[in-house]
Order: structure tokens, then C-alpha cells, then sequence
């Protein structure tokens, strides 16, 4: 009994102890594209190095990320819905918006390409051409960025998805990927997770891209101190300085994975 | 599994790093539940009062909530626009045990409740007569019944190493901080790594199987 | 004290104990006195352990009072109550451990050092023929070794009080002996002993006062229960030895030191009578007094022998106290325990 209490006893000072040795922390809200394509395991090292600050990423959707900053539940964002950021902005919770990066987005679908969308004109037109075949399409139905991309396309092909072959997942890129590889389904995807993730995704290829509709843009914004003057504004502006900077723009477009760049960086040309 | 057992044998460091954060948070939790859970289910199991039985039954439904609700909860509380934001723990080791402790609670408390109730009526009184003050009473009845006490606090071990909603939703999954097995396991498997996955999971096993190994062998060894 | 004798170790006045709804005891008054071994036997569920309890302050009556030393008891009294007194259950209990760790408990938890308590668990040890015992585990006792280390812990507090629920119970021929001498050493040194039990054979040869207990209501029992020894036996009889009077009693062989004579066993006469009956004590009436329809006599014999008989052969061989009587009954109605 009473080694059991010691035990206890001793695990709970160093869970207390690990939990009260807290350096300086920056929470960012950032997409699962820049944090699965292992952008983010690059980019943020240097940083920390330089300026003594942890870098916590919570990597969720662009919807639930700018979300997150309106609660104050993290210090800076990095997203890329572009409706999204300036709400966001406007609405006062966003301050110090910066363009970081670009990259695109792919429509992608089975080889086979049932819906005959490698001949499409625009990503529009692929997109009537999926939903006029009526054949599978995995949609990330997550309020991420991508997924707003996505409805937007919809809109613009003057398509409503709806119906057995529109699978709404709820998931991030990379198992919306991994279930259409698997249901043999096009889907919209960043071109930086397929990269990625393209090894794995034997059934997949790139059906239609270069649209300027399919340009994917990504901001960096800063949580107004005003709104929740507990967020960790001066660790946030450091952040945004740091991933518009010269070094920080290099890192991103040294970037590659495969051989291939996957952003192109905007802040600093 | 080969390329998960190399990285095991090799050291590598996040691997370890996040089988030491699961079971930090995993126990640090179960502890936390059981300081206020075991002197719980012992009053429970020892006291007679009014709605007693409607207690355990709804301590008994509460050991089934599901780990998300509890999850959202609690997220809505320590959230900056929830009324504990001012705390700033959310995204924290913090968060994630407090999540957890709270999901352990009812376990700790209800088996711990059912493990004394096999304890003779009449130990309480066999230790009034000898002497015993009511306190000493509930302290002798779980020394007696530790057997039940530590399969309570296993319990809940068990049931917090393995969860994933809290660990997801409080603490965000961020690498090297709040990155667990459980939630690593859900990032490995959306970027389609589910041989990491898998291996993450035979780690969590057999550390699951590792405490409870170590447990049994301090009450054998007692 | 207002009353010019001193208080009873036990006073009860119209006790009524419930459980669940129903009374299972009941008890108009009842008074035991300090250094007397009282026991009660009777049927499962007749209200024994719970007047054990309810002496002990463990639980509190639904009506009326126990009082100890002449205050309350649970109330004024519980300390005491709890500080003279302990009551070993039925089944032994024992806790987790060893057998020091259990017999220590109690020195212990009433703040005793270490050091003294284990002293005090080895000497109630020894009582109880336990010698060395100490650090046995509790959990690999026989059924008779857990009774006696149950005793043993109880008795390591030194009571002034010792209260025994079925000490005999679940426990085999052996260590039924064996307990009995424990509990008659306890005795011998002033302990007031009061115990229930099943075994008709232990209360006799244990009580000094017996009583019996019948749905929840205790009654003296119509028994001349005489403490003696065997002073010789020839072919046809035993003679046993009570105070001044020797009882010719059926020839059985053993350690006999209860001679047990049912109250309305007794045949009283103004003279001697001719009859099969092997014991004729002459003896002076010293007292009369009703029972229901009849009337309980006692007759001093030498030992006082209490008799029941009608009031019709009371008034026609003229009992009253001071005179003098014959008692005869049967060898066979002599039960040697």
C-alpha cells in the first residue's frame, strides 16, 4: 500500500512538474494541408530557434481554425479560405493579414476517368461533368478551405451536389484521399497533400488543374488583441514576420517533396 | 510493422516522446480522478442514504459517455469565450487531463462503490467496536478492499490511455506537447501511414498490458 | 449516585429494537450485573446479536434504554461503553495481513505506540494459545485459529467487558474446548462475560446465569443449573458434588461440572417418600412466589433448589417459607454437563 502511494505520488509531481515548465507558447490554427504535407515540421524550427517561442499547431480545417481565433483559443492563423480571412478580418477579430503562399488545387479521380474529365475545359466544366455521369465524388464537408473551394466550383458549374454519389466524409484531406482512392471517386484536393500523398494513392491521378479557379491562396492572420487581449500578440506578429520574411519564404519555397515544389511563396517574390 | 518496430528499437525520439505523453496524461488523469473517486465509492458503498441507488445508476450510465461529449464540454468551459477561459488551458497538457479525470470520475467512483459492497455488512462495525472513529473506518475499508480500489483506478487508466475524443479535441494533438498515441494514430491514419498507425497501436497495447502487469504484481507483492 | 446501591454494569428498560418494520426484540427490564458470566441461548433471529449490539452502543434502540454504568448508551455512556467493553462477532473478520497486524488494531487505533501494542498483541496471543503467531497471515488460518485470533484482538484492548456473539460457531469439537477455557480464564480474572450461543452444553457449563431468549423476549430458564464436580462414581451412579448436597446422577464417565435439574423435575412432600426416586434432600422453604398459574418455590437444600408447583399442592402440603420439606426426583432427571 504504501508503495503504491509512492508511486502515485511521484508520477503526479512529474506530471506537475512537466506541466509547470511552460516557455513561451504560440498557438497557431493552421490547415491540415500545411501540417500534413510537412510544410509546417520544417518551417517552424528555425523560428523557434531564432526567438525562443514553441510553436503549437493545432491543425484542423480553415473553418474551425478561423473559429478558434474568433474564441481567442489561439494566438495566430494560417489558413487559406480567402472569404473566410476577411470576415475575419473585418469583423475585427483578424489583424495584420499577410499573404504567405500559394499553391493550387487538383481535381483528381480514378484513372479509369468514368466521367471523362480529363477532357474538361475549366474546373467548373469537370465539375458538371462528374455530377452529369453521376459518378462517385468524395467531398471533405468540413468547412475547410478546400471544401469552400469546393462549393464554390459547385456553384459555378451551377450544380446542386446532392444524391447517393455525393459522399460528404467530414474528414481532413488526407482521408478524404485515402476513401476515394478507395470508392474509386474524384474529389478536390490542395496539391500539396496530394504530393504528399500520391505514393499511396495507386487508383488516383491529377484529372484537371491550372484553372485560375483552382488558385489557392494562403494568409497568416494575427488574433486582435483588442478582442482577447490574453492571446500572445507579440509571439503572433513575430510569426507573421517570420513566415513573410526573406528566410521564411525561402524555407518555403525550397520546399519539395518528390522533386516537386509544392508552394510558391507571395510575401516575398 | 517491421518499418514500426525499427523505429521502436532504434529509439526513435517522438516515438517515445508520445508513448511517454500518453501515459504521463493517462495516469496523471486516473490519479487525479481517484483523489475525490475513491473516498467517493467508499462513502457510497458504505452509507445509506436517499437516492443512493439513482446515484449509481447514474454514475453507472456516466462511465458510457462518450469521450467526444465530454470532449465538447469541457471545451465549451476552458474555451477563451467559454466562462474558465481566462484560465488559458485549452490546447494544454492540462486540458487533456482534466478532460480525462473527469471521463475517469464516474469509473473510479461506481467500481470502487461495487467493489467495497462485497465487503462483510458488518467490517465497519467490527472495527466501531474496536475502536475505530468514522474516518478510520473508511480509511480500513479501502485498505481492505484495495484489490477493488486498484482495479477502479486500472479501469480508469484503461479507459483514458485509449480514448481519443478528449485527447483530440483539448489538447489539439500538437507535436511534441499534447501529441499522443491515440491522437497520432488518427494523424497517421489521415495521411494514409497505417503502418505507423498500427505499430502505434501495438505500442499502446502493450503498455496497457505493461501497467496492469505492474500493478498485479504490487498487490501480489504487498 | 442517588440510588444507595451502587449501578448495575447493565441496566435495560423497555427496549424495543426494529428492523425492517418488524421488532425482533424486546425487553421489558433486564440488568446485568459486573463480573457475572451471563448467557443467552435461542433460535436463529431471536434477537441474541442485536441485544450484543445494542449493549455495545453499535446500533440505537427504537424505544427505551440501555444504560451502562447508569448513563445512556448510545450517548453520555458510549464512551465508556466503547472504552470497557468489546464485542467479538460471530465470524471472526479478520482483516488483510497478519495475525499481529489484526490483534494490534485495536491498542493501536486507540493510539497505543507500536512497540506496546505488539506486546499487547503477543500477550493475547498467548491467551488465547496462539504463542508466536504473530506474523502468520490472517488468510491462512483454520476455521478454529480464525476465532481464537478473533478473541485474541478483542482481548488485547484488556476489556472490562466481553461480549461474545456464537464464539463457539463454525469451529470443531477441539477448538469448541479450547475456547471455552479461554473464555472461563477470562472470567476467572473479572471480566464480565456476556455471550450468546447455540450450544446448550457450553452455556451450561459457562453461565452463571443463563437466559433464554424467545422472538426477541428474554426469559430466566426453569432450571436448577448447579456448579459442581464428580465426587465419585460406582456402577450404578455418579455422585456429584454442588455446595453442601450430593446428587446421585446417571453413571457417565467425564469432566461434568454442571449438574442441570428442570424446575418441575422436583417432587415436594412433608415426609420422606417411598418411591423409585434416587434423591430424598431434606430442606427448608425461603421462598414462594407466583409464576402464571403456578408457584415458584426455592428450597434450601443445603443449595437452593427452586421447584414449580400448583398452588392446590402448595396449600395441601402446607409450603410456606420456613417450613420444612422433602425434595425427591428421579438420578434421571440430573443432566450432567
Amino acid at each position: 500500500m504504501k508503495r503504491l502511494i509512492a508511486v502515485a505520488l511521484v508520477l503526479c509531481v512529474i506530471t506537475l512538474s512537466a506541466a509547470a515548465q511552460q516557455n513561451v507558447r504560440l498557438r497557431l490554427a493552421t490547415t491540415t494541408s500545411t501540417q500534413d504535407s510537412g510544410l509546417l515540421p520544417i518551417l517552424n524550427p528555425p523560428f523557434e530557434k531564432l526567438t525562443g517561442i514553441t510553436v503549437d499547431v493545432i491543425a484542423v480545417g480553415s473553418g474551425k481554425a478561423i473559429k478558434l481565433g474568433e474564441n481567442g483559443d489561439v494566438d495566430v492563423v494560417l489558413v487559406h479560405d480567402r472569404k473566410a480571412e476577411d470576415k475575419f478580418v473585418s469583423q475585427g477579430y483578424g489583424v495584420n493579414r499577410r499573404d504567405v503562399m500559394h499553391n493550387d488545387f487538383v481535381v483528381v479521380g480514378p484513372s479509369e476517368d468514368p466521367a471523362r474529365v480529363a477532357a474538361s475545359t475549366s474546373a467548373a466544366d469537370a465539375f458538371a461533368r462528374i455530377a452529369a455521369a453521376g459518378a462517385g465524388f468524395v467531398s471533405r464537408g468540413d468547412a475547410s478551405g478546400t471544401n469552400t473551394k469546393e462549393l464554390d466550383l459547385w456553384a459555378a458549374a451551377q450544380v446542386k451536389p446532392k444524391g447517393a454519389w455525393y459522399k460528404e466524409a467530414g474528414q481532413g484531406m488526407g482521408e478524404v484521399l485515402v476513401m476515394s482512392n478507395d470508392l474509386k471517386a474524384y474529389t478536390l484536393a490542395d496539391r500539396g497533400t496530394w504530393i504528399a500523398m500520391k505514393d499511396k494513392l495507386p487508383g488516383l491521378r491529377i484529372l484537371s488543374e491550372g484553372d485560375a479557379a483552382l488558385f489557392n491562396p494562403y494568409g497568416v492572420i494575427a488574433v486582435n488583441p483588442q478582442k482577447h487581449p490574453e492571446v500572445n500578440y507579440m509571439a503572433a506578429l513575430q510569426y507573421v514576420a517570420w513566415v513573410t520574411s526573406v528566410q521564411g519564404q525561402k524555407i518555403i519555397r525550397e520546399y519539395t517533396m518528390g522533386g516537386q515544389q509544392l508552394f510558391t511563396p507571395d510575401a516575398v517574390k | 510493422m517491421g518499418r514500426a518496430f525499427e523505429l521502436l528499437v532504434s529509439g526513435d525520439r517522438e516515438v517515445w516522446f508520445i508513448t511517454w505523453t500518453s501515459l504521463r496524461f493517462s495516469m496523471s488523469s486516473a490519479l487525479i480522478a481517484c483523489i475525490p473517486g475513491i473516498p467517493l465509492g467508499v462513502l457510497i458503498a458504505l452509507r445509506r442514504f436517499r437516492g443512493r441507488r439513482v446515484l449509481l445508476a447514474v454514475l453507472t450510465s456516466l462511465m458510457a459517455l462518450p469521450t467526444v461529449v465530454v470532449g465538447l464540454i469541457v471545451y465549451s468551459l476552458i474555451s477563451r469565450a467559454g466562462p474558465l477561459g481566462s484560465f488559458g488551458i485549452l490546447f494544454t497538457p492540462r486540458a487533456v487531463i482534466l478532460g480525462q479525470a473527469i471521463l475517469a470520475l464516474p469509473i473510479v467512483v461506481s467500481m470502487t462503490a461495487s467493489g467495497l459492497s462485497s465487503l462483510d455488512p458488518l467490517f465497519p462495525e467490527v472495527l466501531t467496536t474496536l475502536g475505530a472513529s468514522k474516518r478510520e473506518v473508511l480509511w480500513m475499508s479501502v485498505r481492505q478492499s484495495r484489490g477493488a480500489v486498484l482495479s477502479a483506478s486500472l479501469a480508469s487508466f484503461g479507459r483514458v490511455i485509449g480514448e481519443v475524443g478528449v485527447a483530440m479535441m483539448l489538447g489539439g494533438n500538437i507535436r511534441w506537447y499534447t501529441r499522443t498515441i491515440t491522437t497520432a494514430i488518427a494523424l497517421e491514419t489521415s495521411k494514409g501511414e497505417f503502418e505507423l498507425g498500427l505499430a502505434l497501436g501495438m505500442v499502446l497495447l502493450v503498455m496497457a498490458l505493461g501497467v496492469n502487469a505492474a500493478l498485479h504484481w504490487m498487490v501480489r507483492h504487498e | 449516585m442517588s440510588s444507595p446501591s451502587a449501578p448495575r454494569l447493565f441496566e435495560i428498560r423497555g427496549l424495543r429494537a426494529r428492523f425492517d418494520g418488524r421488532t425482533v426484540l424486546s425487553v421489558d427490564s433486564l440488568a446485568i450485573k459486573e463480573g457475572e458470566v451471563t448467557v443467552m441461548v435461542g433460535e436463529n433471529g431471536s434477537g441474541k446479536t442485536t441485544l450484543l449490539r445494542l449493549l455495545n452502543g453499535l446500533i440505537t434502540p427504537a424505544e427505551g434504554s440501555v444504560k451502562f454504568r447508569g448513563k445512556p448508551v448510545p450517548g453520555e455512556g458510549l464512551v465508556a461503553v466503547r472504552n470497557e467493553s468489546v464485542l467479538v462477532h460471530q465470524s471472526p473478520l479478520l482483516f488483510r495481513g497478519t495475525v499481529g497486524l489484526n490483534v494490534a488494531y485495536g491498542p493501536r487505533i486507540r493510539g497505543m505506540r507500536r512497540a506496546e501494542a505488539a506486546a499487547r498483541a503477543s500477550a493475547a496471543l498467548r491467551r488465547v494459545g496462539l504463542p508466536g503467531f504473530e506474523r502468520r497471515r490472517a488468510s491462512a488460518l483454520s476455521g478454529g485459529e480464525e476465532q481464537r485470533v478473533s478473541l485474541a484482538r478483542a482481548l488485547a484492548l484488556t476489556p472490562r467487558v466481553l461480549l461474545l456473539d456464537e464464539p463457539t460457531s463454525n469451529v470443531d469439537e477441539q477448538s469448541r474446548r479450547e475456547i471455552e477455557t479461554i473464555i472461563r480464564e477470562v472470567s476467572a480474572s473479572g471480566t464480565t462475560v456476556i455471550m450468546s450461543t447455540h450450544n446448550m452444553e457450553l452455556a451450561y457449563r459457562l453461565c452463571g446465569r443463563l437466559l433464554r431468549l424467545d422472538a426477541g423476549v428474554p426469559a430466566e430458564v426453569e432450571e436448577n443449573i448447579l456448579k459442581g464436580r464428580i465426587e465419585r462414581i460406582d456402577e450404578q451412579f455418579a455422585y456429584f458434588r454442588t455446595g453442601d448436597a450430593l446428587l446421585r446422577c446417571p453413571a457417565r464417565q467425564g469432566d461434568f461440572v454442571v449438574a442441570v435439574l428442570p424446575c418441575d423435575e422436583l417432587i415436594l412432600s412433608r415426609q420422606p417418600l417411598d418411591s423409585s426416586a434416587r434423591n430424598q434432600l431434606n430442606g427448608i422453604v425461603t421462598e414462594l412466589r407466583p409464576a402464571g398459574s403456578l408457584l415458584t418455590t426455592v428450597i434450601d437444600c443445603g443449595i437452593p433448589l427452586k421447584a414449580l408447583i400448583t398452588r392446590e399442592a402448595a396449600a395441601e402440603i402446607g409450603v410456606a417459607p420456613g417450613a420444612a420439606c422433602v425434595v425427591t426426583f428421579k438420578a434421571s432427571a440430573v443432566r450432567l454437563h
